[in-house]
């Protein structure tokens, strides 16, 4: 199957936020939950100040922190790419907020559901492309398979000034100079390993202890002289 | 006029995918069920985008019915398929809940009820007449934001009436602007943004008022090595990211910017000799005038560096004539300042230097789609009204060079005279959007007949209204076929897409109409909208049938050629006065203004702690008509929008942080905000964002948000054109 | 050989009763609702509807019961509950000696273990971990409700607490209930927990410091109270 990507040109990103009324129109989202976030920088003083605008969403990780933290298995990995969550399975715990190293989830209050970028997955299973890609008025946005070295995305990520976002399914491309505004690589957040790695396990460790113990001290009490408490 | 090919093989392949496809490729994805595009509940229609001036052509897809999203139509020439932030927000409106849905009276104690529309016909048509009975038709007035719909039935209504007084916003928006093109290059040209190599922007933003085709179109320049040049005061999103090289001139000085520019290009005869000397006029007399205004001397004035100014003139040159200078619309010389008119004038000037008009890459005056019209025999055209506007556009002694679509800001002062008795306002919110609250508020309350047609309230309906007429929303009815400039122009029309939400609203077509009938003047109304379409299109070979389903087409207005304006004897036929371009107008001159655009001061200039307020669009807002958009709204909470502007060293000085509630008074008002502190502004410059600062309490979304630029004007006109003077104000700045 | 067994030693009144199974009853609760977010399993077997009613069982208990128990602790029985906390706070040679031993008896080895007061080292600590554990649930469990108000490098912390605490509990929780219920040395204890009163035996084997301090005032006689009285003076 496919794996798709999305690129952002950094350099034609004016600010405008269209894709975001787009994405939530297209995916009937109240008209506060946001799917995309924008981040702006600016630098040098004036007359000499120079902007960017970063608008980062879902980066659709390759091993998500959401998906590990998430307890009903809601948030999945799908094999073509794309971070999806079933919507039947969410019951709204959070987790995954928490764990996303890239602020990429809202809760949406009025379904009680967590809410993400999905790359209009819907759209992209009848070859359309994503509503954000669509609607770009300064076509900033690019969206396709990777590994089609033919495809347009690819030829842009094959440019010398496109930056991936390491361990993500996002490229960009930032203005000269800008290099350091590239989101940082996903890498888990401290938090998922302590509690996937280090505090579920453990605490099921000890939760198993105190059970063993229990059921030797049942048998052993049993064996040794367990008439103490006869009267 | 093809079948619209390319959106048909789109959807029908489409339609085929989602065939096939049947199961889905994914597990339970998301809100699968409805953000689904399944061929049997998903349908689209075409129309027209009704958030701003652009008018866009639009795709709207509906869901069982009901408007789901909208994108740009492909077709559209200008769009080029894509829709703005505000087209998608302003199109969910028709489902909003605090669209008005029935006629509203206000009642003695001040409030509003409900009545039916005929009690608001029979009652309004009385009062109405009874107005032109008493004080003469000259006494009623229309005004409106500028739209076909209106354009045809506001003027109807006042021509049916005898009144001369059909208006628009142009006073508070683009008036300096037209009379200075006007007067220089005989209208409004376009910019040739595909084949440009070289273009500057003065004062606009594309990026942030948003012209979907300047975008379109630079992007295709760009890729070709074109150079994008923003004069600003501030950073905007166009000077920032659009733009290779920001002016950051210092506001109300760009007309020394321009003069320097003539000085550059005449002094290092850089300019288009051939072009000078077969197209213009007044050349001599303009060049023994910009001598004195040496980039030097500019950089005196506008705190532009001169080897930058130099520099910029020598590109200009060298890029002609596929350079020009964009013929802007609001900001440098729209009705901000009292140089407004003349800096105009100096943009056109530069152009006609570059010798641009017509070429490739530079301004042209594309062809136009000729309509027909109704046939006066069986729809008889009401005369035109014998007297002078009130206002005094077009009127010997008073503003005889501006537009006839009047200086509305002037009004509520006329109506304070006296002279105004009845206003219809529609669409438009001058309660809030003209200079000097006050003034227009209480000019407006003498009106004895104020009636208001929208599908929203406003300051306006609130505070003056007697009558509110409810509209239906654009996504609910059919407008006027219009036209889509560009090299190749198409027409298209906005249609009905859905089926009124509310049984209340009505199209304004029908209101006038309606209106009309109750007056007694119904044979100047005798037709439908369709009626009209109809003999619009004839002459084309189209039905408005034809437009409905595809949306857009071709407007047969003829091979567009890169040739400069000539009439049938091969004379120069551009539409001033002397068919040429004008570098000294002799019309000017005879209203006894300065006929070259040498240099004048703002009216007011900043000194020590005392700012110049500026204003400009936001990308996600559409002046004040927004305010109330919940998806708008939420981007300016989201990103504390409503922020003032400070220039970080302003700030510094002033003991100001970034975020800190600021007190901004000026003229006798005062105002809290949220300050944002940046590099992106000039030192002298305080910025609001434009459209905020709402107090209609039923706006409930924008209420007391942010800070409105109109309650620190006093009211004001410049002499030339007429327009109201935006940012000729002064005011200071501290810590709340 | 005196028969005792009608002799009784009042160990907890009914507030102190009553407070330590609602908190019982909250803690399995709390513990079974909860824990279905760490192991996925049972997670799967509610299933997402089940998964959301168990949330909100989480959230209503984990609001409410808190606040019951404080205040009958408080209100009712403060005299008993400051007992409790100054004994439970009071450490000495012998409770390390007493928890050294401890495993010993846990497994049903002969020990001779210090003699103990009302409570024994163990029982401190499983208060202590109780105070301070549902302390730490109700704060962080407070925190995961209002967790919009937070900073999320914050309720990631939160998050390991809530669970750590949990899980912590849980494991101490088995062993005390096992202590209660199923260990033959200290199955009496139950008694104290359900009638309010132990066997005098009980009390002064297990808490002879406490049985000395008290036998005399909290001696409650059941039954054939004429003939243990008698058999006590001969
Ligand atoms: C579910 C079954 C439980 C049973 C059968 C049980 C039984 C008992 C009994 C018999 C006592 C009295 C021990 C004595 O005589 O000193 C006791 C005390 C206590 N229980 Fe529980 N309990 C249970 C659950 C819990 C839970 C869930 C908690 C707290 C989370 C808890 C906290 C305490 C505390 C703090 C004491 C006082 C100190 C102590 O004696 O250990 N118990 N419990
Ligand atoms: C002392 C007993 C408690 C136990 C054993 C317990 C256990 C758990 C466990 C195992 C989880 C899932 C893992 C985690 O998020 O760390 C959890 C989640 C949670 N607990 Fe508790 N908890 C207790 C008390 C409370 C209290 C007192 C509150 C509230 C005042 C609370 C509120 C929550 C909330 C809001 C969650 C998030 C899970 C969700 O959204 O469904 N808990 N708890
Ligand atoms: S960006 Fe966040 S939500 Fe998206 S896959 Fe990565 S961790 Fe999950």
């Amino acid at each position: 199957m496919s794996k798709y990507a999305m690129l952002i040109d950094v350099n034609e990103c004016i600010g405008c936020y269209a894709c975001r009324v787009a994405c939530q129109t297209t995916n009937d989202l109240p008209s506060d939950i946001s799917r995309i976030k924008f981040m702006e920088k600016e630098k040098g003083t004036f007359p000499e100040t120079e902007i960017v605008v970063l608008p980062t969403q879902c980066m659709h990780c390759d091993e998500p922190a959401c998906v590990d933290v998430c307890p009903t298995g809601a948030s999945f990995k799908n094999e073509d790419g794309l971070v999806l969550i079933d919507y039947d399975k969410c019951i709204g715990c959070k987790y995954c907020i928490t764990a996303c190293p890239y602020d990429a989830r809202t809760f949406n209050t009025s379904t009680g559901k967590v809410d993400k970028c999905n790359f209009c997955a819907p759209r992209v299973q009848r070859g359309m492309q994503p509503a954000c890609v669509e609607a770009c008025v300064n076509d900033a946005r690019f969206f396709g398979e990777v590994d089609d070295s033919n495809s347009p995305i690819s030829k842009l990520i094959a440019e010398a000034d496109t930056a991936k976002v390491g361990g993500t399914s996002f490229y960009y491309k930032l203005p000269e100079g800008w290099d350091e505004s590239l989101p940082e690589d996903a890498i888990k957040p401290a938090y998922v390993k302590n509690l996937t790695e280090r505090v579920h396990p453990a605490g099921k460790a000890l939760l198993g202890l105190s059970a063993g113990a229990v059921a030797a001290s049942y048998v052993m009490t049993r064996v040794n002289g367990g008439h103490e408490d006869e009267e | 006029m093809k079948l619209n090919r390319r959106t048909f093989l789109k959807l029908s392949a489409a339609t085929a995918s989602m065939a096939a496809l049947g199961a889905s490729k994914y597990r339970s994805v998301d809100n699968w069920a409805s953000a689904n595009e399944r061929p049997s509940n998903i349908t689209t229609a075409y129309s027209v985008c009704n958030s701003c001036g652009n008018r866009c052509g639009i795709m709207a897809y509906l869901r069982n019915g009901r408007l789901w999203r909208i994108t740009g139509n492909p077709d559209d020439n200008k769009s080029g398929g894509k829709i703005c932030t505000r087209g998608h927000g302003y199109a969910q409106m028709v489902y909003d809940k605090y669209r008005l849905s029935q006629p509203l009276k206000r009642t003695s104690d001040g409030s509003f009820v409900e009545i039916p529309w005929e009690q608001a016909y029979q009652e309004i048509g009385d009062k109405l007449m009874g107005v032109v009975r008493k004080y003469g038709p000259q006494s009623v007035f229309w005004s409106e934001y500028s739209k076909p719909i209106s354009n045809f039935y506001g003027a109807r209504l006042m021509a049916a009436l005898g009144s001369p007084n059909w208006t628009t916003h142009s006073s508070t928006c683009f008036v300096g602007r037209n009379v200075g093109f006007d007067y220089t290059l005989g209208g409004l040209p376009s910019g040739d943004y595909e084949n440009t190599k070289y273009v500057v922007f003065v004062g606009r933003s594309p990026a942030d008022g948003m012209g979907l085709n300047i975008l379109k179109g630079l992007g295709v320049a760009k890729k070709k090595g074109a150079k994008v040049v923003s004069v600003d005061p501030r950073l905007s999103y166009s000077a920032g990211v659009l733009a290779d090289e920001w002016v950051a001139v210092k506001p109300g000085t760009d007309l020394a910017l321009l003069l320097a520019w003539m000085n550059v290009l005449i002094a290092e005869n850089l300019y288009d000799k051939g072009f000078v000397e077969n197209y213009t006029v007044g050349f001599a007399e303009l060049k023994e005038m910009v001598k004195q205004y040496t980039p030097e001397w500019a950089e005196t004035i506008t705190g532009v560096k001169a080897e930058q100014i130099r520099r910029i003139g020598r590109e200009l040159g060298a890029n002609r004539p596929a350079a020009f200078l964009e013929p802007g619309w609001h900001a440098a010389y729209g009705s901000n300042y009292a140089n407004s008119t003349q800096t105009a004038r100096a943009t056109a000037i530069v152009n006609g230097l570059l010798g641009n008009i017509n070429k490739p890459g530079g301004l042209c005056f594309y062809n136009r789609v000729s309509f027909g019209g109704l046939n006066p025999e069986l729809y008889p055209t009401p005369p035109a009204s014998p007297y002078e506007r009130v206002d005094g556009a077009g009127v010997k002694g008073k503003y005889p060079l501006t537009l006839s679509t009047g200086l509305h800001h002037l009004l509520p002062g006329l109506a304070k005279e006296g002279k105004l008795k009845a206003g219809i306002f529609y669409s438009v919110n001058p309660g809030r959007t003209v200079p000097d609250r006050n003034y227009v508020i209480e000019g407006y309350k003498n009106l004895e007949l104020t009636i208001v047609i929208d599908w929203q309230m406003s300051e306006t309906a609130e505070q003056f209204a007697d009558y509110v007429l409810p509209e239906s929303h654009p996504m609910e009815r059919d407008g006027i076929v219009e036209a889509i400039a560009s090299s190749r122009p198409q027409v298209t029309m906005q249609a009905k897409v859905i089926d009124p939400v509310h049984s209340g609203g009505r199209g304004l077509d029908r209101i006038v109409s309606e209106l009309a009938t109750a007056m007694g003047l119904e044979r100047f109304f005798n037709f439908t909208l369709e009626d009209l379409n109809k003999a619009m299109l004839f002459p084309l070979g189209l039905f408005p049938v034809h437009l409905k389903s595809r949306g857009i087409v071709d407007g047969d207005a003829g091979q567009w050629h890169y040739e400069f304006p000539v009439d049938g004897s091969g004379k120069p036929s551009l539409r001033t006065k002397s068919g040429k371009v004008e570098f000294f107008s002799s019309s000017f001159a005879e209203h006894g203004h300065n006929p070259l655009p040498a240099w004048q001061a703002p009216k007011v200039m900043p000194s020590g702690d005392k700012l110049r307020m500026i204003h400009g669009h936001q990308a996600y807002h559409t002046h004040a008509q927004t305010m109330n958009n919940p998806y708008l709204m939420s981007i300016t909470k989201d990103y504390e929008g409503d922020s003032i502007w400070l220039n970080t060293e302003t700030a510094k000085r002033l003991g100001i942080s970034d975020g800190d509630t600021v007190q901004v008074s000026g003229n006798g008002w005062e105002a809290k905000s949220k300050v944002k502190v940046t590099q992106r502004i000039h030192p002298e410059a305080l910025f609001v964002p434009g459209g905020y600062g709402g107090f209609a309490k039923s706006l409930v979304r924008g209420y007391g948000i942010g800070v409105n630029i109109n309650d620190f004007l006093k009211h004001d006109t410049e002499p030339i054109s007429g327009h109201a003077m935006m940012e000729e104000v002064l005011v200071s700045v501290k810590r709340a | 050989m005196s028969k005792k067994g009608n002799v009784r030693i009042k160990r907890f009144n009914l507030a102190e009763r009553v407070a330590h199974w609602s908190q019982a009853f909250a803690f399995v609760v709390l513990f079974l609702t909860g824990s279905a977010l760490i192991f996925r399993g049972y997670g799967a077997l509610l299933g997402a509807e089940g998964l959301r009613i168990a949330g909100m069982i989480h959230r209503i208990i984990g609001v409410s019961f808190p606040i019951i128990i404080l205040a009958i602790l408080l209100l009712l029985t403060p005299k008993t509950t400051k007992e409790w906390l100054r004994s439970v706070f009071s450490w000495n040679m012998s409770d390390i000696k007493f928890l050294a031993l401890f495993p010993k008896e846990f497994f049903g080895l002969k020990v001779k273990l210090p003699a103990q007061g009302k409570f024994n080292a163990g029982e401190k600590i499983n208060s202590l971990i109780t105070i301070f554990g549902s302390m730490l649930m109700v704060i962080t469990g407070w925190m995961l409700i209002l967790q919009d108000r937070f900073s999320p490098s914050v309720i990631a912390w939160v998050h390991l607490l809530h669970a750590s605490g949990a899980l912590l509990m849980g494991a101490v929780i088995i062993a005390h209930a096992y202590l209660a219920l199923g260990h033959p040395g200290s199955r009496e204890a139950i008694n104290g927990m359900i009638s309010g009163t132990v066997s005098e035996k009980f009390a002064k084997e297990h808490h002879e410091l406490w049985y000395n301090e008290v036998k005399d005032t909290n001696r409650v006689v059941v039954g054939e109270e004429v003939q243990d009285l008698k058999e006590r003076e001969a």
